[in-house]
């Protein structure tokens, strides 16, 4: 299951989703904004997509989780818009009958978002300067 | 022949529109496209070098040739998560 929202992550129904009685274990994880990369403050952060594509990003890294994994449930969530601090901006919520396979596709998958989904987030920074995150090789992303 | 290139995020920014138009020889691939928006709109230099390309929302190849019945984006690298 995918979403791409401009509200608020609603973890609950996602968890609630994700136990199955096949299940044996459900992975979260959150990525969450955080406020000082290296000395710099971060004020907010805001979130946008290519929404098409990244649904469709979503929905390839979800039907591939599943063929590599035995998952009852594989939720993918990321929100758009202004994202406050220390607020979701992705979740991930797996479920399957052993915890490993949880743990590993949950890591699969936000490894794999962050390098394919066409979204990007611009920092506004507490000084009130603003600057879109672009990684490349030889410049990582200060947000990662 | 001319092709529209949807711009998001930096690329966006660094343009000033959410879309330009370019113009391309016959046959150019994705590769040639990336050249020609550098020349065309030189704040896009830094992006048009490291971003890929999508067609109709699904990446493609710097060396296929540019589909012009797709909907074409320029993809800068990507930082959601």
């Amino acid at each position: 299951m995918i979403q791409l929202t401009d509200q608020p992550i609603d973890l609950a129904p996602l968890i609630a989703q994700a136990q199955r009685p096949a299940a044996g274990a459900v992975v979260v994880f959150l990525g969450i904004t955080r406020e000082f990369t290296g000395d710099r403050q971060t004020a907010e952060l805001t979130y946008e997509a290519y929404p098409e594509m990244a649904r469709r990003e979503l929905a390839r890294l979800e039907r591939e989780a599943r063929d590599r994994w035995p998952l009852e449930e594989c939720c993918l969530a990321h929100r758009v818009g202004v994202v406050p601090l220390s607020e979701a901006s992705v979740a991930v919520v797996v479920s399957s009958p052993h915890r490993p396979d949880a743990f590993e596709a949950a890591r699969w998958l936000i490894d794999e978002l962050k390098l394919s989904a066409p979204i990007w987030k611009q920092e506004r920074w507490a000084d009130g300067t603003t600057d879109w995150v672009h990684p490349t090789e030889s410049n990582e992303a200060p947000n990662q | 022949m001319r092709v529209t290139v949807l711009l998001f995020a930096g690329a966006r920014e660094a343009a000033g529109a959410d879309q330009v138009d370019v113009q391309l020889p016959d046959g150019a691939t994705y590769a040639g496209l990336a050249e020609a928006l550098r020349h065309a709109f030189p704040p896009l230099e830094r992006l048009a070098t490291t971003a890929r390309f999508a067609a109709d929302a699904a990446y493609v190849d710097l060396s296929e040739p540019v589909d012009l019945a797709a909907e074409i984006a320029l993809i800068p690298p990507v930082s959601g998560g």
